[in-house]
């Protein structure tokens, strides 16, 4: 699972309190963490930190599984320097947490990450129930 | 060949033998590579940048190796562990992200972050219940709803499908409708059965109109459906009376040709009796 990733993941089973934002941010318990390398591409960062990115849940996330650097906050002169850019996009693409578990902050319930792959699987009673 | 989905869940057919035999399968591959070629130009992406895409249903990553290419960065979902395990096997996941999750139970994600959804051959899953809790259309409609959720606006997603009746892509692009989604089925190649391919096209915007499906070139176009959107139309189908293979245009028509043939001289002329109905005797 790649940081960014975590940064829009949410438990959306009924335990949570709002049905839309709640079960937000999961909490990173990280026993494996891989680093691959991919192509840098400044555009993409740019527009995900604009449109996507939640800030201090990644800087949380990063904290958590040992990423210290990251500054508090965003300013505007951070966000045209490229060599910043760049440190981001690497951890937002290329750190991997490949075996670990993710815990929600609002009702406890635990997802498994194995092989890379997080395990977000609800059973018919977890779900949030819609009209039909 | 009889359908998968009549088998029982995605996650029990596609095990480990059958995600390698898709996996490794040329013609599979292909066949994957191209839909979702086409599911990428349906999704009217912005040219300059690349985009943050969510693939439902990814199976073993061969949809998420053609976003691979073209530069965009993927989420994807699959209910079979199995195929999940050949796709991060691959090492194919370096721009996308595997997560083990069923599309029925509604997805796992912030509200607005994703510019795009593509989903091959996975939809029609959801048109089968595979325990007593599972209801079909309730699941149709939780993913829809928060599939609405999680696309930024101005986003579109295009899912495709094979249905199993007519009545399943209404269903689908009923539930779809329902939750505020614009949009339509796009039917590429109509009138051919194997190459024939639904697409559920939607979108935010309310004017919305579908784009032409492709063709092999034939006389009739390909078939747009705008169903989504239009809220529910009319009752039943009612089948319209099947018209005699002789009629009088066909008798005309006949007459012609063979005059053209011929000689004027040498077919009988029109009469007010051409071509009519006799009475019903017996």
């Amino acid at each position: 699972m790649k940081l960014l990733s975590h940064n829009i993941l949410r438990n959306n089973s009924s335990g949570v309190g709002n049905s839309v934002t709640g079960g937000y941010p999961l909490k990173i318990t990280a026993n494996e963490v891989r680093v691959t390398d991919n192509e840098y591409n400044e555009l993409f960062t740019k527009n995900v930190l604009a449109t996507t990115v939640d800030w201090k849940v990644l800087v949380e996330a990063a904290t958590s599984i040992g990423i210290t650097t990251l500054p508090a906050a965003l300013t505007p002169s951070l966000l045209s320097d490229s060599s910043f850019l760049q440190a981001v996009h690497h951890i937002l693409v290329n750190v991997h947490v490949v075996e670990g578990v993710l815990k929600c902050p609002d009702s406890g319930r635990e997802f498994t990450i194995k092989d890379g792959i997080v395990d977000v699987m609800l059973e018919e009673e977890e779900c949030v129930n819609v009209k039909i | 060949m009889s359908r998968p989905e009549l088998t029982g869940s995605a996650s029990n057919f596609y095990n480990d033998t059958e995600a390698r035999k898709y996996d490794t399968n040329s013609r599979m591959v292909g066949i994957q590579a191209e839909i979702t070629n086409r599911a990428v130009e349906l999704l009217q992406l912005p040219s300059d940048r690349p985009s943050f895409i969510l693939d439902m249903g990814c199976g073993s990553g061969l949809s998420g190796k053609v976003l691979e290419e073209s530069g965009h960065y993927w989420v994807g979902c699959d209910v079979s562990r199995d195929m999940l395990n050949v796709a991060s096997e691959r090492e194919i996941s370096t721009s996308g992200d595997l997560f083990h999750h069923d599309m029925g139970t509604g997805l796992p994600f912030r509200p607005a972050s994703f510019d795009g959804c593509i989903s091959i051959s996975a939809l029609q899953w959801l048109c089968y219940s595979n325990t007593s809790s599972q209801v079909p259309k309730r699941r149709l409609v939780r993913f829809f709803s928060s599939l609405y959720a999680v696309l930024k606006r101005g986003a579109r997603a295009v899912l495709q499908f094979y249905p199993e009746t007519p009545e399943q892509a209404v269903l689908i692009s009923e539930c779809a409708s329902k939750v505020g989604f614009a949009g339509g089925v796009v039917v590429d190649y109509p009138n051919s059965t194997k190459a024939k391919k639904h697409y559920l096209v939607l979108s935010f915007d309310r004017g919305y109109n579908t784009p032409r499906g492709l063709d092999d070139g034939g006389a009739k176009g390909g078939v747009r459906v705008d169903g989504v959107g239009g809220g529910r139309k009319g009752g039943k189908n009612v089948a319209k009376k099947k018209k005699g293979v002789k009629t009088k245009e066909w008798i005309q028509h006949k007459k012609d040709v063979q005059r053209k043939k011929i000689g004027d001289g040498n077919v009988r002329k029109d009469t007010r009796f051409t071509g009519r109905k006799r009475k019903d005797k017996f």
